[in-house]
């Protein structure tokens, strides 16, 4: 135990052991939702399916129950991850959309971190004041608004009003390779200025509205951390340095404020992608989101596999989250051994 | 500097704290009141010397600290430093004039940024007040600017300073939490000592720490007054410290200064009932003096908004009509050169030892025996 990079390299070994028990935890979770407590679950979910499909489906829920969970198992493992009702694969297509979401996911990030957490400084440094007023009533208005609401408001109102698009990655489908799937990435790898400039311009209000929705948690974080750190005395050391203003609060305060904000962050994760849903829909953003919305019977075609890998990788990505927001925390705490 | 112009010249100094007004109180128009934290106090440091500032919990003296260093705004009165009026200094004059006064705080945990190591935490003075010198520099057109400091430049400087604290030079990349409470005081202090300031105000340097290490501190602080003349306040409730390392007292109750002089004197002959008091609460190992010791009874009065008059008056022994009229002035104290004292009945007691103010009972509050508010 200490804070060396092998040190570092043990801990992150660990925390990756400790996901296999919450894998299969996961796994047995969503078995137990599909394969046991779901009620004729052949006719739900493929209520057009020809008599052979619903006899194929029937035959699979008829073995006994640990055979049942072992195929299902196996099969995810071996990334076979079931087909929708038109037969497309569910494994590939989840993989492809990941990018797409992690880019919304990554760009809200960014934004509740370089609006959110200033904000909660602002706040802070005015506390009980006006400035904490207004900024209190910004991330509340933010919290309360329902992820569909917002959506929409921004989508159909918001986009005409400033003129931006509310739909899909890139105005026409473009020329390069897409390499990451990532549009603004894809469009800077291939140097393109125009198209990086439209697909930024595609990614900034679904990005600004799953910001908008949980940032509330990043700037009320850093306000009462902040508060906890702003009256101790190595605060007032560093003004006595001779450092400006912006110095002590920046540099010194919030950076020690931070430690708990980081932590927080990582438990956004979750309200995040949930966001996606919704948001990836509206704004016809081909992510995860967009996928779990069709094969929840969205378009009118559940996906009874799709949805159940949604689930999967939405808990793989929050424990992910949370191991990185650990590993962050252990980085900016010097106090913070590794073990 | 002219040897008459003193270090520090605080005149009137007064800082005073509102108190948040409930709804209520504002609908119902009551006026704002105000903690008389610092009261109009005037003393004088000189350059080199160290004036130990000693009172009772909740006196003001860390406040006067503080003020004295622009940590805070004062509310009223001036501060001259070397003759000159720095009450109104802000910005970028305050910051520069930053290098002139530093602080070290009580607490040796809390007042080191827990993210920095000893080098950034001992060398940041050093960046920002050359930062600010080369930002000077630029905006006058000077030749001269100074180059920026490399970290390299920096480590090397702060190499040198931390064996003037008892530090070893080769905990340069080590983080303050890894140091014992004597260890980050003495990092505390290299970081006050890295700009080579003129006054340090040191707010109870030693008090959270344990007999031993507070004496291998004092001991560096009066060598470091030998050999590079900094002039010390030192803020604490150690009178055995201040005997140690100081050159003159004050003596400081609710705010204001009670009496001021040098430091045997003062502890030998108190002149101030409060500080006789205050002296007599003193533990002391012999047994024959402790039979001496006495308290003071009564309640401390409250700070908000005081009534005028000595503040001592309600739990002086000595106390008549004429000390609760008005402010008793500082004024010197008759036959004794280099002293001041703040009681209007200062020749009457005289030197009445602490015995004979044991059991008269002027006022009720006085008189009751229970409530130990000093010992």
């Amino acid at each position: 135990m200490g804070r060396s990079p092998s040190d570092l390299a043990i801990f992150i070994g660990k925390r990756l052991l400790q996901l296999i028990p919450v894998l299969v935890g996961i796994i047995l979770l969503t078995f137990i939702v599909t394969h046991v407590a779901a009620v004729d679950p052949c006719a739900r979910w493929y209520p057009k399916g020809s008599p052979a499909t619903i006899a194929h489906c029937q035959a699979q829920f008829s073995a006994p129950i640990l055979t049942q969970f072992w195929n299902y198992f196996s099969q995810l493992l071996r990334g076979n991850w079931g087909a929708s009702q038109l037969g497309q694969p569910v494994f590939p297509a989840i993989i492809a959309a990941v990018p797409a979401t992690l880019e919304l996911v990554l760009a809200s990030l960014f934004l509740m971190i370089v609006i959110g957490i200033p904000l909660g400084v602002i706040a802070a440094q005015y506390a009980g004041r006006w400035g904490d007023h207004l900024v209190r009533v910004f991330y509340l208005s933010g919290w309360a608004t329902p992820t569909y609401v917002g959506a929409v408001i921004a989508a159909v109102f918001l986009a005409k009003a400033i003129g931006l698009p509310s739909s899909g990655t890139f105005s026409s489908p473009p020329p390069f390779p897409q390499y990451t799937h990532m549009s603004v990435i894809d469009a800077l790898i291939a140097g393109n200025i125009p198209y990086t400039i439209d697909a930024l311009e595609h990614l900034i209000l679904p990005a600004s509205v799953l910001a908008f929705i949980n940032m509330g948690i990043a700037t009320r974080m850093t306000r009462a951390s902040m508060l906890e750190v702003l009256p101790l005395d190595f605060v007032k050391s560093a003004r006595m340095k001779g450092l400006s203003n912006f110095g002590v609060l920046y540099k010194h305060a919030l950076r020690n404020a931070l430690i708990t904000t980081t932590t927080v962050l990582g438990v956004t994760a979750g309200g995040l992608l949930a966001g996606t849903v919704v948001i990836e829909e509206v704004f016809a953003w081909p992510g995860i989101g967009e996928y779990a919305f069709e094969a929840l019977g969205g378009g009118g075609q559940p996906n009874f596999d799709g949805a159940i890998a949604v689930v999967v990788v939405f808990a793989i990505a929050v424990v992910l989250a949370n191991l990185i927001a650990d590993i962050l925390y252990g980085v900016l705490d010097p106090r913070v051994e590794w073990r | 500097m002219s040897a008459d112009v003193p270090l520090v010249e605080t005149e009137g100094l007064t800082k005073f704290f509102p108190i948040t007004r409930s709804l209520g109180e504002i609908v119902g128009g009551h006026a704002g009141r105000q903690v008389h934290a610092v009261d109009g106090v005037s003393l004088t440091i000189r350059a080199g010397e160290t004036l130990g500032l000693i009172g009772e919990s909740g006196s003001g003296k860390t406040t006067f600290g503080w003020v004295l260093a622009r940590l805070h705004s004062p509310s009223g009165g001036t501060i001259r430093f070397e003759g000159q009026d720095v009450t109104g200094l802000s910005g970028e004059s305050l910051r520069s004039w930053r290098r002139h006064v530093q602080v070290v705080f009580q607490d040796p945990v809390g007042s080191l940024d827990p993210r920095l190591k000893v080098w950034q935490i001992v060398g940041e003075p050093l960046r920002a007040q050359a930062d600010m010198a080369r930002r000077d520099a630029r905006a006058e057109h000077r030749a001269d600017v100074p180059k920026r400091l490399s970290k390299a430049d920096l480590k090397a400087k702060v190499r040198e300073i931390l064996p003037l604290v008892g530090l070893p030079p080769d905990c340069l990349e080590q983080y303050s939490h890894e140091f014992s409470g004597g260890g980050r005081q003495r990092i505390s202090l290299a970081r006050a000592l890295s700009v080579n300031p003129k006054l340090i105000v040191l707010d109870e340097p030693t008090s959270a720490l344990d007999v031993a290490v507070q004496a291998q501190i004092l001991n560096r602080l009066v060598e470091l007054q030998r050999s590079r003349g900094i002039s010390f306040l030192l803020i604490t409730h150690n009178v055995a410290a201040v005997r140690f390392v100081a050159d003159r007292i004050a003596v400081m109750y609710l705010g204001q200064l009670v009496e001021i002089g040098p430091v045997r004197d003062v502890l030998e002959h108190p002149l101030h009932p409060y500080t006789k008091a205050l002296l007599a609460a003193v533990p002391v190992p012999d047994a024959r003096r402790r039979q001496a010791r006495y308290r003071i009874g009564g309640d401390v009065p409250t700070l908000i908004d005081p009534q005028p008059g000595c503040r001592f008056a309600p739990r002086c022994p000595f106390a008549e009509d004429r000390c609760r009229a008005a402010d008793p002035p500082l004024v010197p104290a008759p036959g004794r050169p280099g002293r001041l004292v703040a009681c209007v009945r200062v020749e009457e007691i005289g030197d009445v030892p602490p015995e004979a103010l044991r059991n008269p009972a002027p006022t009720p509050t006085a008189a009751a025996p229970s409530t130990p508010a000093l010992s």
